[in-house]
């Protein structure tokens, strides 16, 4: 888990500057885990080994734990998979019509 | 209705400024009202050469006064820029405060939903649980504190239930 950057009064300015720093960064982390997970749906699991529930799980986790750079690597594949569908949705529409 | 700290400063300030006038009109009239008895024996003080000692140097009285005026002025316009200065400062320590508190509350918010996405769950259910995963991530993201409130509730009363029915 992160370590928790707890306000002291009797800090000096550099150690406050860098409890802040680190809570903005847990805060960047955590912000694009969740968004990570708001903008996942049922499709992007279809050719998964891994189910939705448990994606969220371990997305959830990896930024609770600070976990910066599976975090890094599943919003890359989650975009590439993105794209793929973008690049697939209008041919799908094409044929269907 | 509670003064505000900027009300507390800006109070201050106008009292602090205002007393320096009085103390400087006070400085002025007495000045104006001394009389220059001084110059009145300056010449007989002249030396060899014929020049009053200090007679270049000292102004004279109105002269004093004016200058004594204009640094009045100075003064007077010194103490307002930085009482300016100060409640721009402290307005901008305020404003940053409050950005930090919004920060503060989002990363606490967040932190609330990624733990009960992190939870751990029975996962016969992996697609109502990627859609209530999603639904808590989005309420976080939103700030719908409601929302998040209401997971909450329903996780406890959930596991509530499920204890009891360990123990039974």
């Amino acid at each position: 888990m992160h370590e928790v950057a707890q306000f002291n009064p009797s800090l000096d300015g550099v150690a406050v500057a860098r409890a802040v720093r680190s809570r903005n960064r847990q805060r960047r982390t955590m912000a694009r885990a969740l968004k990570l997970i708001a903008k996942s749906s049922l499709h992007q699991f279809f050719d998964d080994p891994i189910n939705w529930g448990q994606w969220s799980r371990q997305v959830a986790n990896a930024a609770l734990y600070g976990n910066d750079e599976a975090l890094d690597a599943e919003i890359q594949r989650c975009e590439a998979l993105q794209a793929a569908a973008r690049e697939h949705g209008p041919e799908g529409e094409e044929a269907g019509s | 209705m509670p003064e505000t700290t900027i009300e507390l400063i800006d109070r201050m300030i106008e009292s602090a400024v205002g007393r320096f006038r009085e103390e400087l009109k006070k400085a002025l009239r007495e000045l104006r009202s001394e009389p220059r008895e001084d110059r009145a024996a300056a010449p007989e003080q002249a030396d060899a050469s014929g020049e009053t000692p200090g007679d270049e140097a000292t102004p004279t009285a109105k002269e004093a006064v004016t200058e004594l005026a204009d640094m009045a002025d100075k003064a007077v316009l010194t103490l307002a820029n930085a009482a300016e200065q100060m409640v721009a400062i402290h307005e901008q320590i305020l404003r940053k405060a409050i950005i930090v508190e919004q920060h503060l509350d989002d990363r606490r918010r967040m932190s609330k939903a990624l733990q009960l996405i992190a939870q751990p769950r029975d996962d016969a259910q992996p697609v109502m649980w990627g859609l209530w995963s999603r639904g808590v991530a989005r309420a976080a993201l939103l700030g719908d504190e409601e929302h998040l409130a209401r997971v909450f509730k329903a996780v406890a009363k959930h596991a509530a239930a499920r204890e009891e029915a360990t123990d039974a």
